[in-house]
């Protein structure tokens, strides 16, 4: 009885770690539930008119911000703006996305030297900056372009991806130079 | 425990884990993906100059024997290849036949702006002859490439042309204080 009984235990041993050990390798091997969100994506394309020729130029991309979350690390670019026609212009830019899904979510900041052109979202962009640049013929401007997602948002944003054609636009600023 | 017995706890073990592997496998199949944003849109063709506005030939007081050297650079901004071509517009007035055109198309430096042609380098001549109505739309238009080298025009090509009008120097007496009338140079992109 006794030899039977030790079996018995040893059996319900077996089977118990034999039982441990299959939910453990099932529980391991589950994917989890919720994965960390996909980031967004913002590439900007400089459109520059005739008049102006543009570093980088098209159809080099401006900007390839392919890692944007909520406040994670802005996105960083610097483009330079040439009059090649023979009088002054002042610039301005209008940013057209391709689709509305990051409209308000990206914010984008663009400055030349100490000068605020925009500080906006990409729905902002849509309409156009107020500030424009004058450019004498044949002088180049320097400007700067930072994208980022505020910490504040918590949705909307997962797995986008956005194009952005950066159009400049150009008023005639004074006489032949 | 009968062999019997034996046989419904094995089964009952099975059945317990297969539930539980079900329960996982179900829990990872049931999350969702989605793919938002879908749409189709046309590629677009455009064609921009450097000029802005200004007129590549305005020439007054010209004289029989003159000489005038122009350039200007097209841009093409479209997204989609294309085939430019470039005519001309306008009425022509009684000095135009004896004005003549020369057009090279190649590239210059960044550091010309227009209608300077400082640091052109021709590559190709499209036409030298007499300013002539038999260029007037796009499809008796000349045929030009992107810096004279043949091929589609795509986004951010640019090909720099140098114009040079010359009065003949057997212009008559009777076109003092005539026009060559006010044209309109044209290039025109169609896409491929």
């Amino acid at each position: 009885m006794r030899s039977i009984s030790r079996k018995n235990v040893a059996r319900a041993a077996g089977a118990a770690v034999g039982v441990v050990a299959a939910v453990a390798f099932l529980v391991a091997a589950r994917p989890a539930a919720r994965l960390a969100p996909l980031p967004a994506s913002v590439k900007v394309t400089l459109a520059p008119p005739g008049t102006l020729a543009v570093t980088p130029a098209p159809p080099a991309p401006l900007l390839d911000a392919t890692r944007l979350s909520p406040g994670g690390a802005h996105a960083v670019a610097a483009f330079a703006v040439r009059n090649q026609s023979g009088i002054t212009l002042r610039i301005g830019l209008r940013g057209t996305p391709d689709s509305h899904s990051l409209d308000g979510l990206v914010r984008v900041r663009i400055t030349s030297g100490k000068t605020l052109v925009a500080d906006t979202t990409l729905q902002g962009l849509r309409h156009g900056t107020t500030v424009t640049l004058p450019i004498r013929s044949g002088a180049e401007r320097q400007l700067r372009l930072v994208a980022w997602i505020p910490g504040v948002v918590s949705s909307g944003y997962e797995g986008r991806i956005v194009k952005v054609s950066l159009a400049l636009t150009t008023l005639t600023a004074g006489a032949a130079s | 425990m009968t062999r019997f017995t034996k046989l419904l706890v094995t089964t009952a073990i099975v059945g317990v884990l297969g539930s539980v592997a079900a329960f996982g496998a179900f829990a990872s199949f049931s999350a969702t993906t989605q793919n938002a944003g879908n749409e189709v849109s046309a590629g677009t063709v455009g064609l921009s100059n450097n000029s802005a506005g200004q007129a590549l030939l305005s020439i007054t007081g010209a004289t029989p024997g003159g000489s005038w050297t122009r350039c200007i650079k097209v841009t093409y901004n479209g997204t989609l290849p294309a085939d430019v071509r470039t005519y001309l517009g306008g009425t022509t007035g009684a000095l135009a036949p004896y004005l003549s055109l020369k057009i090279e198309e190649g590239t210059a430096s960044g550091s010309d702006v227009f209608p300077q042609c400082t640091t052109f380098t021709p590559v190709n001549t499209i036409y030298d002859g007499p300013l002539s109505p038999a260029y007037h739309d796009y499809a008796s238009g000349l045929v030009t490439y992107p810096g004279g080298v043949a091929g589609p025009w795509t986004t951010g090509s640019s090909t720099v042309y140098r114009i040079t009008a010359s009065l003949s120097a057997s212009a008559p007496n009777t076109g003092q204080a005539q026009s060559t009338g006010v044209l309109t140079a044209f290039w025109e992109a169609h896409n491929q």
